[in-house]
């Protein structure tokens, strides 16, 4: 038989009409992926005695859903209380992980259940608050752009226990779930991120960290193996990326059913796709993604085996990812500074210069922009463009100070769609303004010999 | 200008210091729901339409965000729990 869960929905204000239809949703689908069974108290069944009914399954081994909660109280349909401190604890209720999300049962019902012989309890020492935009069935996280965050934290503990997990491996992988999950909010809303810190912070673990859910041996593991290798197409403007693998088996049997591949571009751009597994439980698709830019991308390919049920067996669900470096096409180039010279006119100072920019096969690069200028306090900045010959000259006109100055002069090819850029720097040396500090030194001399004067009279 | 949530978790704390030494005044308060006004009508459209709520067994449980600064008036459970939250007060 298999390890059941109980779901409970309650589904009768704001707060529930946002959280409870992902559980019936979405949770009961991904714990059946994991060969699990969900028992859903949806709306009016979330009450006392549908739920002491549901819990008197020998089957059943854990309660997750959502509910409003106290200290001492965790409640269902209409506040109907469930669960209370203090309570006789049933025989059959002390093997069921007690996990549900709800305000301060982690206070003092949560602990009292431990005690009273239940092996883990997850509880909120504090409100657990949260953020939705109210969209979606319930049937994808992805509806509704705020909620996910949670949804996706929360249920890690409980898909990582069905899969196999220690409590409190599951428990740690939430934990940092809801991290990852905050970090991401962050850059969308300030408020979600904070509610999500909170969360996490006060959501705390009792019992034991080595509990594992009794799966039993119909379930069958499994695990994926998945390669991706990618090749740029220099002409047509789009990354190939291909991905296979394998899905194996512990029991050395063949398992069927589809992947769902889903492959991610470091600039958030990503692309999926369900695919049949095919004989010996191998498979391979391939994704076409447009650049935005002739740069370097890394491409994270995610293959999740959906899991597949017959009669006697459940394979259970599991995922593996790969990544791909996609090289840019872009050649290599080098910038010479081949001539550097420096003249002064009073005040003013002109830099001569002259350079190539060239391939890495050393082939001359005509027509490129070429940005030139000098450092420091001299911000002179100028673009020359490369001749046939790939060689560019120009000068600089600026303004100096009176005395000697060592500057810098800068050339940088800006590259292209097939070429990379490149720079190189030779130093400058700025003559002294001669004509300036002879005046000052004749104006210090005059005076000195003034003071001399009058001191001998 | 835009109240940012930086500036209005500062606040929070404030009226909690306050409260906490007997020196909030019902001003205090007002201006501190003020803040949140501003910092509500600041945000894309898309956020004053989403709710934030928790699941706790009294009071309004999820409230739209533009409807934040109504309910903070009417409801002091929940200004008192919202307080604590932006305040970081377990």
């Amino acid at each position: 038989m298999p390890v059941k869960l109980v779901i409970v929905a309650p589904y009768f204000e704001q707060a529930t009409f946002l959280w409870s239809p992902y559980l019936r949703g979405w949770v009961a689908q991904n714990l059946r992926a994991r060969c699990v069974e969900p028992a859903v108290l949806w709306g009016n069944d979330a009450v006392p005695d549908k739920y002491a009914q549901a819990l008197k399954d020998p089957d059943v081994k854990g309660v997750l859903g959502a509910g409003h909660g106290s200290p001492d109280e965790f409640t269902g349909q209409g506040y109907a209380v469930l669960v209370r401190t203090g309570m006789q604890v049933p025989g059959e209720w002390k093997d069921d992980v007690f996990a549900p999300v709800s305000c301060l049962v982690g206070q003092r019902l949560v602990p009292y259940l431990v005690q009273q012989g239940v092996p883990v309890g997850i509880g909120q020492v504090t409100e657990y608050w949260f953020t939705a935009m109210g969209t979606g069935d319930g049937s994808d996280p992805e509806q509704d752009p705020l909620l996910r965050y949670f949804l996706y934290a929360e249920y890690t503990f409980w898909f990582k226990l069905a899969e196999g997990a220690t409590a409190g491996e599951a428990y740690d992988a939430a934990i940092a779930e809801y991290k990852r999950q905050a970090d991401l909010a962050k850059r969308v809303d300030p408020l979600t991120w904070w509610c999500l810190q909170t969360d996490w912070q006060n959501r705390k673990f009792f019992g034991d960290r080595g509990y594992r859910l009794p799966l039993p041996p119909t379930v069958v593991r499994t695990s994926v193996k998945v390669e991706v290798s990618g090749e740029r197409e220099p002409l047509g403007k789009w990354d190939e990326i291909a991905v296979s693998g394998t899905v194996s088996a512990e029991d050395g049997t063949a398992p069927q059913g589809s992947v769902k591949v889903k492959v991610v571009r470091e600039d958030g751009v990503e692309q999926e796709e369900t695919v049949q597994l095919g004989p010996g439980g191998a498979f391979s698709t391939s994704f076409r993604f447009s650049w935005t830019a002739n740069i370097d991308y890394t491409y994270t390919a995610t293959a999740t085996y959906l899991g597949w049920r017959t009669d006697a067996k459940c394979y259970a669900t599991s995922s593996a990812t790969a990544t791909v470096i996609v090289r840019s096409t872009r050649a290599k180039t080098a910038t010479k500074l081949t001539r550097v010279s420096a003249a002064r006119t009073d005040d003013r100072v002109t830099v001569e210069y002259e350079g190539a920019v060239a391939d890495e096969e050393g082939k001359p690069v005509a027509g490129g922009e070429v940005e030139v200028w000098l450092t420091d306090d001299y911000p002179a900045r100028q673009y020359a463009r490369t001749d046939g010959g790939g060689a560019f000259r120009g000068r600089i006109e600026t303004y100096a100070g009176w005395f000697e100055t060592s500057l810098s002069l800068q050339a940088c090819y800006r590259g292209d769609e097939l070429r990379m850029p490149s720079c190189d720097a030779k130093p400058v040396k700025i003559p002294p303004n001669w004509k300036a500090v002879g005046g000052i030194a004749g104006a210090v001399l005059a005076a000195i010999l003034l003071l001399l004067v009058i001191a001998a009279l | 200008m835009t109240v940012t949530f930086e500036q209005l978790q500062e606040a929070a704390r404030r009226v909690l210091e306050g409260a906490r030494a007997g020196t909030l005044s019902p001003d205090g308060l007002e201006a501190f729901i003020r803040m949140v006004e501003e910092w509500v009508d600041g945000q894309p459209d898309w956020l004053k339409n989403s709710y934030v709520g928790y699941f706790s067994a009294s009071g309004p449980k999820a409230v739209k965000r533009a409807d934040l600064p109504k309910v903070l008036r009417s409801d002091p459970d929940f200004l008192m729990r919202f307080l604590r939250l932006l305040a970081g007060v377990a």
